[in-house]
This record gives structure tokens, sequence and C-alpha cells, in this order.
């Protein structure tokens, strides 16, 4: 009974929140340009990547200039995370979580710096800066070599080293119902 | 701005559903996704500075599983060894804090007190060392051990180790 009464008294403060919705600029549809500038997800298959293209030589220059001050240098003793090495420490008791030894895709990269980074001017970094510091980040994992070049076709292929080290939760290993 | 949502048919794999709400277990994979809050419970008062006195007292606290329905929740007065079962206070909902209470006289001595939750599921809220020999010491979100307050010969409580 608790539960059937809670629920109503939920649909009637809905209800309420809807009716008194007069204030300007409360739900009308967002705009074309509006939803261009939040849909930059990217899927580890590559859907959502834009155009564009970036080598490790120059993302050294971007990480130099944009993130070693908190991740540090060469993605290590930062005051921030962590971004590089710690492979084949997750089982010991001491796991050093990295970009290179627990991210399971390297599209997360693309996606987490173009939208986030750096903290103190998310968005600033262009689509070139962004496939060029990714790319840097994965060279100092050992996962791309110095002369590499990343863009949306290359970025996805990448084989990450725990790929593998996820076990899905019973309830999203078969999702045939996603309601 | 107005408000959006986008719907996908598959995980985006952020950095946050990834390197975060993922449980690295002891044996170096990591459950994936930890989205739920696993069966857990804390004793609210006494809690942790407070200073108490032989006597009396209600013990009172929160627990919550995000499986289902808080079913039990039991106390330990004396460090772990015993444990009585609370009551729970209604209404009891599901993935709903519910909460419980036992009366306790305290007789002067030190001890450690500590809850322990179960829920409909029958998941059971772990002591420390089950939880670290399952999960590791790497857990970042989704701590569930049983939390013990530690109370000295003074009735002074602090956070300790159960």
């Amino acid at each position: 009974m608790f539960w059937r009464s809670s629920v109503i008294v939920g649909a009637i403060a809905a209800g309420s929140l809807v009716s008194s919705a007069i204030a300007y600029d409360f739900g009308r549809p967002a705009t074309p340009e509006e939803i261009k500038l939040w849909n930059i997800d990217v899927r580890p298959d590559g859907k959502g990547l834009p155009q564009g293209s970036g080598r490790v030589a120059h993302g050294k220059s971007v990480y130099e200039a944009n993130c070693a001050a908190c991740h540090g240098p060469n993605g290590k003793d930062g005051i921030k995370d962590r971004l590089a090495g710690g492979q084949g420490s997750l089982a010991s008791d001491k796991p050093i979580k990295t970009v290179g030894s627990f991210w399971p895709y390297a599209t997360t990269l693309f996606d987490y710096i173009h939208r986030a980074m750096p903290y103190q001017a998310p968005g600033s970094l262009g689509v070139e800066d962004t496939y060029a510091v990714a790319a840097y980040i994965l060279n100092l994992n050992g996962i791309l070599p110095d002369d590499a070049r990343l863009d949306q076709e290359t970025l996805p292929q990448i084989k990450m080293p725990n790929r593998d080290g996820f076990i899905p939760e019973p309830e999203f290993r078969n999702i045939t119902n996603s309601r | 701005m107005a408000p959006s949502l986008k719907f996908g048919d598959q995980p985006w794999m952020t950095r946050w559903e990834t390197a975060r709400y993922t449980q690295l277990l002891a044996n170096g994979k990591a459950r994936q996704f930890q989205l739920r809050m696993d069966t857990n419970s804390v004793i609210t008062s006494p809690s942790g500075m407070m200073e108490i006195q032989p006597g009396y007292h209600r013990i009172t606290g929160l627990a919550w599983s995000g499986h289902g329905t808080i079913k039990k929740v039991e106390i330990s007065t004396d460090g772990g060894n015993t444990w009585e079962e609370a009551q729970l206070n209604h209404p009891v909902l599901p993935k709903a804090q519910a909460r419980f209470q036992l009366d306790w006289i305290w007789g002067g001595q030190p001890t450690k007190i500590v809850s322990r939750s179960t829920d409909d599921k029958g998941n059971v809220q772990p002591d420390r060392k089950s939880f670290i020999d399952q999960m590791g010491t790497n857990a970042l979100f989704h701590y569930n051990a049983q939390q013990a307050w530690g109370i000295d010969a003074a009735g002074r409580v602090r956070n300790v180790l159960a």
C-alpha cells in the first residue's frame, strides 16, 4: 500500500510540474545548433568520430601544453589520474589503473578528451589536437609506435590490452528488451 | 540551454562507464557495469565522534540495497561475535533507505558495534575481510562492507575496522 500511494503522489507531483511550466525558455525544442554542440558521443565502433587526424609527435606538444600540469610528464607522477603504465598490475595488491592497463576501448580517449579536457577549458581542443593527443597517450602506453597517425578509421581498430578484462554483470549479458 | 536526452541502443563505453562504474576484482578482472548499490547499512547513532555514557542507548541506522528491499538488519555489539536482529521502521521500500533500531544497554566496556543487512534477494552485507577477498582493495565507488564503530572505556565513538 505504501508503494501504491507513493506512485500516486509521484504522478501528482509530476503533473503539477508540467502545468506550472510557464517560465520563459522552458520546454521549447532544442535547436539544431544546440543539439550539435551536445551530440558529440563517440562509440567503440567509431560512430560519432569526426573527420580529421593527428600524429603522436604533434600529440606530445599538445600534451605538454595542456595535460602535463595535472597528469605529469609522460602520463605519470601527476596530481591527477595516471594515464600510462600499470600493465600487468591489475591482479596485484597494488593495481595501477591507467588508460593502457585498464581501459577497454581507445575510442573512449577521444570522447573524453574532446568533451571534458583540459579541466580548466573543456571542449577547447580541436579535432586534430584531440586525435593527436589520444595517439600520444596510446604511444606512452606502448600501444602505438612513435610515427603513428590516428583518424576515424584507425582509432576504433585499436585493440586495448585489457579489452577482455571485463565480466558483464548478468543483467548486461543478454539484453533482449531494453525497457 | 534547453535540456535534451540522447538515447542509444548500445553502451558508448565512456570514461565513466568503463574506468569508474566497473569494479576491479582481486583476480584482476572487472565487473561491468557496477551500477547498482550493493546491500549496505550503517549505524548512524552512536557513530563517529559521538561520546556516550554507560546505560541505555537506542542504536539506530540506515540500510539499503540496489537489488531490492531490505529484509533484515542484524546488529552486533561485541565486534561481530554475536548478532541480534534489529527492528525495521516502516515504510521499508525497494531501493530506498530503511531505518532500523535496537535497544542496547552499554555496560561501559570497550567494544565495537556493527550492522549487517540482508535484502529480499538473499544478498548479505559482507564483512570487510570477505569483501577484500573478493574485490581486492581497489573498490572505488561501491564499498559495501560492514561498518564498525569502536567505543572506548570513556565512551568515545570512533571509526575502526571491523
